[in-house]
Order: C-alpha cells, then structure tokens, then sequence
C-alpha cells in the first residue's frame, strides 16, 4: 500500500510540470479562435479546433495529475478545494468549447456560435482562476502583492508596507516574541508553514499553532534550544534534506538563530518584555542593531560599507607601472590599498596617487621607505585614509601635524620613527583613532598617557618591557603610560 | 613495449574516421567560439597570466588578516593538562571508565576497559577575560586577552598522518592542496623575492603525514610550501658551490630560462611558467633567505624574550623567524614542531615529563611571538593559529592491556583546543564548552571544516566559491561542509 501511494505522489509530482501544457493550449485556442474572425487572417480558422483539442486532453491529465498531487497533504483545505473544482470545471469546459466547435462547424448555426463563444469564455475565466489559486497553494496567498509599490497598494486597497528594516523604537519594552521572534518567524519560515500551506503539517503563522507543532512533534522545548527541532535543523548542513530553511532559500544570519535560540533558551515567553528575560553582552549587541542596525557600526565601517566611485582605471595603471602596488580591496568594492616599497621615489608617488584618487585610498603602507615628513602632505589629501602604515622611516613630528585633520584614520603606526610626544599629541582630534604603535620613537609614557586621556577609545602601544627571571622564563609586560 | 604503451597503441588501432570527424567538429566548434570570444591577439599571453596572477589577487572581501603563522603542535598535545580544566576527572581518577563512554568507539591504543586519569597539572584563571589555563604554560597566561580559546574543535581521524592532512589539506587522503597553498593561490605574494609559503620544522621529526602537509596538491606548484631551515643552510643546495659564481650562476638559468620560454610558446604547458618562475625565484632566494634566516641582528632582549640561540633548530628560533617572514611579506608560514603525543609509554611521551618539556620549548617562544607581532603594529591584520590534529582521552592509556610506569593518554577526535590570536579575532574569548570529564563538546562544536572555512574568511575569500578546478571537477578546501565560525570574529 505505502508504495503505491508513493508512486502516486511521484505521478503527481508531475503536476506543476504539465499544467503548462493545457495554459499554453487553451489560450493560443482562444486567440486563434478570435483572430481567425478577421478575414486576414481567416486561413488560422481551422487550426482552433485541434489546439482546443490538445488543451481539453492536457488540462484532463493536469487535472489527474493534481488529484494525485493533492494526497501528498500538506495543503489548506479551503484553497485546495477551489483550485481543483475550477479545475474541474475547467477539463469539462475545455472539452465543451471544442464539441461546440465541431458541431458549429458541422450545422453552422448562428446559436450554437453563441453558445460556443459563451463557453470558451466561461472556460478562460476557469482557467484563469485555477492558475491563480494553484500559484496560491504553491508561493503563498501573498505572492503577488509582497513586493507591491505602496502607490499600486492604496489603489487595490492593501495596507501600506514599511519598506525594509522596520526599528523597535525602546527595545526594553518590545514583547520579546511579537516584536523580535514573531518577525524573523515570518520573514524566514512562514512561507511554507502557514495558513494555506503546511509543510509537514506544521504552521508557524500564530502562537497556537506554533504550539501545536507538526508531524515531527513539537517546534521548541521551553529552556533547551539545543534540543529543540526548530533549532536542530537549523543547524543541520545545507545540504541534509531535513535543513531548514531548505536550501536554496535565504537562511537565517547567525544573530537571526542567536535570538531564537535566546528565546527559547529563556523559557520561549509569549507575553514577556526583553526587560523581564535575562541577556548576555552577546544578545545585548543584537539587540541594539533591532533599534538601530548600525549601533554597533564605527564611523569607519560605515565609511567603508557606503563605499566610494571608481578610480580612473587608467590613473591606476600608470602608478601601477611605475612601481606602487595599488589593488582594492575586494573584488567588490572600489576602495583601494596602496603599498609602497623602499627602494621607490615616494614623496613623488604619494603626490601623484593624492593628484589622481585621493578618495579611493583607504589602506596605505610606506613603512622602511625614504618618506619624508613634507611626503606626508600628500597623505593629508587623502581624505578617505584609515590605515596607514609608516614605521620604520624617518618622520619626524612635522609628519604628524600634516595628518593630523584625517577624519577617518583609525590605525595608525609609526613605530621605529623620530616621532615624538608633541607629534602625536597633535593627534588628539583624530576621534576614530583606535590603534597607534609608537614602540621605540621618542614617544614617552607620559605623552601616550596624556593622549589617551584625551581620546579614551584610542589603545596607545609602546611595546613590551623584557626582564630575564631565570634561564627558562622571562617577563614580558606591556609598557604602559602610567 | 610497456604495458601503457601497448594500451595506448591499442587505442589507437580502434580509432575510426568517424573519430576523426567527430573531433574535428569539437575542434573546429571550439575555434570558432574562441574567435567569436575574442580570445587571441589581445588577451594577455600565459605568461604574463601567471605572474599578473601571482601578484594581482583580490579576495571575496576585504580581508581582516593579510598573513597567517600557524604553529601546529604535531603529536597533539593534551588539552585535559593545558586548556580544558576538569575537576569532576581528578575525582574519577583511577576508577573504570564507564562501558558508554567506550561502546562503539575506535582508538588507536585503549584496549578493554582503562582507567579514568585527572589532570596532571594545576589551572587557574588568567588575565582581565579570566580564561582558564594550566601553571604549564606561564608565560602563554600572560598573554591570554589577546587569545580567542576554542575547546571543542573535533576532526574525524584518530591517526596523526590522517589528521593532520584533514587538518591542513582538508581531506584525510593525499593528494589536496594545503591550506598555505591554497591562501598563497587565493591572495598572491607580497614579496617577489621570497615564496608565499614557507614551512619550518622543529621537534626532531617532520609530522607524521609528511611533506604533503605543505604540498600544493592539484595547484600549480608555485604554490607550494617551501621547507627552510634554521641550522646550517636555511634552504638546501641554495647556495652556489665553490666555482660557481654569481654571475655564472645568473647567465645559466637565462639560457634554462630561455629554453623554457621557447618550450612553452609551443606547448602551452602552464607547468613551464612554474618552472620559469621557481629558477627565477631560486635566483633571488639566494640573495634573500641567507638575510632573512639569520637572525644574529636580532637586539638581545629579543633573544631573551623569545628565548632563542642563533644557529640551533629550535621552535624558539622558528617563532622569531617566522616574525621575521612575515615582517618582508611572506603569506603564510607554517610551523611544525613535533613530540607531543603524550602515550605514557616512555619518558619522553609522558605527561609528567615529556610534556612538561615541550610546554617549556614553546610556551616562551610562542608568547613572545604574539607580544612581538603586537608592538610592531603586526598583529591586527596576522592571524596566530596554534593547535594539534586531535586530543587526548580522559582515559589514561593502557597499550597492549599494561599498566605503564608513565601517565599518558590516548588519540582523541571529538574534544580538542584551538586558540587564535590577532588577524580579526576576539580577544580574551572563549569559545565552547566540554562535559565534566572534556569527552565530548556539548556547546559550539567546531570541526576542523569550519576552522577551515573562518581561516579563510578572514583573509577575505568565501570558503564554497573559492575553488580549482581539477580531474574534471571544482575543488574546496573545505571539501563539502565547513561553516564561519562568527562567534569568535570580533
């Protein structure tokens, strides 16, 4: 018995396939029929009959194809039973339209002309619904409208749509599961576990529902993630079968399965506000990005995430041929990192790269070069700089008060230099300046100590203090300006 | 006549016209495709192919660390003495290993029913994160805010040779390209004077899985890692013999050189291009290893703080080499240092002794390598991965049913430490959490695949379109699984 059934459903998978065969027909029939009235083209008049012909019996074995399909389970009861009567109802007018054709054809009489015309139009409205609750039982009741301008919207009477991301204004109050697991729920699985479609017999498209789980048991365990289904299978490879979402669909992103997992972890609540659940820093971050997705975001990956226009190929290659390596970052975008090697004339080349795309430059290395501190003019052009790389050359404090406006520059190292305290003390309006190395300069403790005072986000690094313990151990301890 | 070459007459004896016709129509196909693509005079010959490829790559995205020094621990050292601190073991210490811990399990030595062993070494915890290490490794504690912990990778080999090719080359079989070279194929080179890929070894022994650890596999063998040495000459035969001079030496490789060059335009072979380039590396490479190799200049407090001994093999004097790699621009440098598979059953393979002495040999050096990096303004953008191929039992080892006079534990593939430091990583972290007696992860289990996949996210490619095509297929480092292991990227 379980194989016939499967073989039924494997017949019936062929459903979507060959009901293209009957719209194709069944409409070409339809036109021909309508064209053919004219006398030009009068001659396509007696190819109607065989096209509704070959429709009638396609739309027959779709329609026998579909009832197969249907034993499959899985779809809502009211959609189902529409689409296959209007199915139906269409196999019957098909072969209605074509009898009347013939025997039009035969009598030419005016009313059976009437008749005819009646029925192949009644037969495009059937065919036109079907189509249309089939799309419905497959994609979703909300298919078509899911990406509707909200202009077209306010004219068919639909609520308008938030476009994209939609922030929780004061995240402590927001009701865990209807504001942060409810969405993520919709956007990610409800296509396929909903009111008129459910995949393994589960819906996930309201809380009873969601508790009643599907034919494998129940979705969740209230405390235990990890031994929840929902959560197993989200953690299955891509390609295991019982993957969710399956693949090839838009998986979830590791904060999206973080907060799920949260939530179940904290006893999967329906009514509690995230200030009543515990969190970890972890969850904390997540968070904050629901009420602003970029609260987590530096000036400087902002900087770099909104991007920049193209240098002039051309430019690039000309500096390129004399020498400087310049190549972007990644193959998609168009910042670019420049690195010069010692023995290159770099004052001239950092003039020319600062003249050509002063922009695109956000990654510079001219470390163990000839720089000198007026090079560093040239550098101050580039406006978009956020690393840059200068140890080991012989700058002085001079370099430093030309870079001392970089907006964006947040790396910056100058170990092995003649740089001193005053140097880069005129640092201190960098305000995205996280990292500077200053080991071995003539940058003192009390000078890296007064400009973290001044900027406290900014780690000042001057190397390690090496004291021999014994044959076998040594300490080595951070110097630190205090 | 050969067998190969009676086959191959055979084949040819079977050959009809209808062959010859049906591959010309291929042929002629493809000819005209080609020219309709508009491949020929102005596309850019193979040659020049190759070298712009070497130096023009550019990664998925941009990438957080640009190099890479893996240390690999060849041997696998334990992690119940060393990062995976168990109480609840020393309690069960000496009793019988419960029957579910050993149903339908594999390992290499254990036989019937072992003994449980508790941790041989005292832990505390370290640092601002408070991560817990063992007293075994001082100088390592000092330097753990700048570590992210993984305890629970696992691997699916329980022998070394396996393991460590699952580990480095993505696959238990020979034959695949090394994780160094896929990275130096994916990114290039940086120095055009010194390979990409460079391979120390201490220890006394090459790893037990061989050279094929660092070998290019089906990528061209530009990509393959280069063994230096840190005693005598760094690279063998580099040197020119006495007679032979510079000048000469230079003259002949162009006349090899041209040969080749003459070889390929007739044959289109992209393994000539290697060949051209590998002599014209080895040229330079004269000039650029005995520099970097020596490491004499090095300030004393360098030498103390790494504790090295210029002129010796030691994993010392290959930490503070491989900074100074990495300082002229190396890709990747790879270091083995073998000894660690603690057994019990000598001296040497056991816990209370041998591994002591091997956490003595690394645990200054590899200190100092971090901290070093970290001052010269290095570390942001390298990444330090240490680690074995696999861990060790909780169960001490009873090889051949005896009781040896050594502690000593067994292979162990499902619980094993990792730690990373620098090159986008986080600081102080740890990631995953093992059952009271460390045999199995039960939070964050990481299998070498995804370790495999967030190394190379971090230099910036996606691990499932970053692949070569060969023997008719695409091929990736992480074979057909592998996920990014987000947690741990700060």
């Amino acid at each position: 018995m379980e194989q016939s059934s499967d073989f039924i459903i494997f017949l019936g998978r062929f459903h979507p396939l060959f009901l293209h065969l009957p719209i194709g027909f069944l409409v070409l029939g339809f036109l021909l029929e309508f064209i053919s009235r004219k006398e030009k083209y009068k001659s396509l008049q007696p190819a109607v009959g065989f096209t509704l012909l070959l429709g009638a019996i396609s739309a027959l074995v779709t329609a026998i194809l579909g009832l197969m399909l249907a034993t499959d389970g899985g779809y809502s009861e009211d959609l189902l039973s529409i689409h296959q009567w209007l199915g139906i109802g269409l196999v019957i007018f098909a072969f209605g339209a074509w009898w009347l054709y013939t025997q039009k054809e035969k009598k030419k009489e005016a009313r059976l002309d009437k008749a005819y015309v009646g029925l192949l139009s009644l037969m495009m409205v059937f065919l036109a619904g079907a189509g249309h609750y089939g799309g419905s039982l497959t994609h979703g009741t909300n298919y078509l409208t899911q990406y509707m301008p909200n202009g077209l919207r306010a004219l068919a009477g639909l609520p308008q749509q938030q476009k994209g991301f939609k922030p929780i204004e004061n995240i402590e109050e927001a009701v865990v599961f209807q504001e942060i697991v409810h969405p993520i729920l919709e956007m990610r699985c409800n296509s396929c576990h909903n009111a008129s479609k459910k995949k393994g017999e589960l819906q996930m498209h309201t809380v009873d529902y969601l508790k009643k789980g599907g034919e494998n048991g129940p979705v969740f365990v209230a405390g235990q993630p990890l031994d929840s289904e929902m959560i197993k299978r989200i953690h299955l490879p891509e390609s295991d079968d019982d993957h969710m979402p399956p693949k090839g669909k838009t998986q979830l992103t590791p904060e999206q399965v973080a907060l799920l997992e949260w939530w179940i972890e904290e006893g999967a609540p329906f009514d509690k506000k995230v200030a009543e659940l515990k969190t970890t820093s972890e969850i904390d971050d997540i968070l904050i990005t629901l009420a602003d997705p970029d609260a987590n975001k530096s000036e400087v990956e902002l900087l770099l995430a909104k991007g920049v226009e193209e240098a002039d190929p051309e430019k690039i290659k000309e500096i390129k041929s004399k020498g400087a390596m310049i190549k972007p970052l990644s193959n998609k975008e168009n910042w670019l990192q420049v690195s010069i090697s010692k023995n290159l004339p770099v004052d001239e080349l950092l003039a020319e790269i600062a003249e050509a795309f002063p922009k695109q430059v956000t990654w510079l290395d001219i470390k163990d070069s000839p720089v000198s501190d007026d090079g560093f003019a040239a550098v101050a052009k580039m406006t978009n700089l956020t690393r840059l790389r200068a140890e080991k050359t012989s700058i002085t404090d001079n370099a430093m008060s030309h870079i001392r406006e970089l907006p964006y520059l947040e790396f910056l190292n100058i170990y092995g230099t003649k740089v001193g305290d005053e140097g880069v003390l005129a640092l201190e309006d960098l305000s995205n300046l996280r990292r500077l190395y200053v080991w071995d300069s003539q940058v003192t403790k009390d000078g890296a100590r007064k400009l973290e005072g001044r900027n406290s986000k900014l780690e000042v690094n001057l190397g390690f203090e090496v004291t021999v313990v014994d044959s076998l151990s040594v300490q080595v301890v951070p110097v630190k300006g205090e | 006549m050969n067998l190969i070459e009676e086959l191959t007459y055979r084949e040819l004896q079977q050959q009809t016209r209808r062959h010859f016709l049906k591959q010309c129509a291929n042929g002629l196909g493809a000819i005209a495709l080609g020219s309709l693509l508009g491949c020929g005079a102005n596309s850019s010959t193979g040659q020049q192919k190759v070298l712009e490829d070497l130096v023009n790559k550019v990664p998925h995205f941009a990438p957080k660390a640009k190099r890479i020094i893996y240390l690999h621990m060849a041997g696998a050292p334990s992690q119940l003495e060393l990062f995976d601190y168990k109480p609840d073991l020393s309690k069960l210490d000496g009793k019988d290993c419960p029957p579910s811990l050993l149903e339908g399990k594999k390992f290499a030595f254990i036989q019937g029913i072992p003994k449980m062993l508790g941790p041989q070494a005292e832990f505390k915890e370290r640092g601002d994160s408070g991560m817990v290490v063992s007293d075994l490794l001082p100088h390592f504690s000092s330097m753990v805010d700048d570590v992210t912990l993984i305890k629970t990778m696992h691997t699916d080999e329980f022998n070394h040779a396996p393991a460590q090719l699952l580990l480095h080359t993505g696959s238990p079989r020979l034959g695949r390209p090394s994780m160094g070279s896929w990275v130096t194929y994916g990114l290039g080179s940086e120095n055009e004077n010194l390979p990409g890929y460079i391979v120390l070894v201490s220890g006394g022994n090459t790893p037990d899985a061989g050279k094929s650890v660092w070998g290019s596999g089906f990528l061209p063998s530009v990509y393959q890692g280069v063994q230096c040495r840190s005693e005598g000459d760094p690279v063998l035969y580099v040197g020119n013999p006495s007679g032979m001079s510079a000048k000469l030496r230079k003259q002949t490789i162009d006349a090899i050189n041209g040969v080749n060059e003459k070889e390929y335009k007739t044959m289109g072979d992209p393994e000539i291009l290697t060949r051209i380039s590998q002599y014209e590396m080895a040229f330079k490479m004269q000039a650029s290893v005995p520099e970097v190799m020596d490491i004499k200049d090095e300030p004393d407090y360098i030498h103390e703080m790494y504790g090295t001994s210029p002129g010796k093999t030691s994993f010392a004097n290959n930490c503070l080499l491989a900074r100074r790699l990495l300082e002229k621009g190396v890709r990747f440098v790879q270091l083995f240092d073998w000894g660690w598979d603690t057994h019990g059953v000598s001296e040497r393979e056991s816990l209370e002794v041998g591994l002591r002495n091997k956490c003595q040999q690394v645990d200054r050096p590899m200190a100092a390598l971090v901290k070093d990096l970290k001052q010269r303004g290095l570390l942001d953008e390298t990444l330090v991965v240490w680690g074995g191929e696999f861990g060790r039992t909780p169960m001490q080892e009873n090889r051949g049913g005896r009781v040896w006079p050594f502690k000593g534990r067994d292979h162990h593939t499902e619980a094993f430490p990792v730690w990373m430091a620098g090159g986008g990583v986080k600081g102080g972290f740890t990631l995953g959490e093992t059952d009271e007696i460390g045999y199995y992860p039960v939070k964050d289990r990481v299998h070498v695949h995804d370790l495999q996949a967030t190394i190379l996210h971090l230099m910036g490619y996606d691990h499932e379109k970053f692949t070569y095509f060969a023997q008719g297929r695409d091929f990736r480092l992480t074979d057909v699984s592998g996920k990014v292991i987000h947690k741990i990227i700060a």
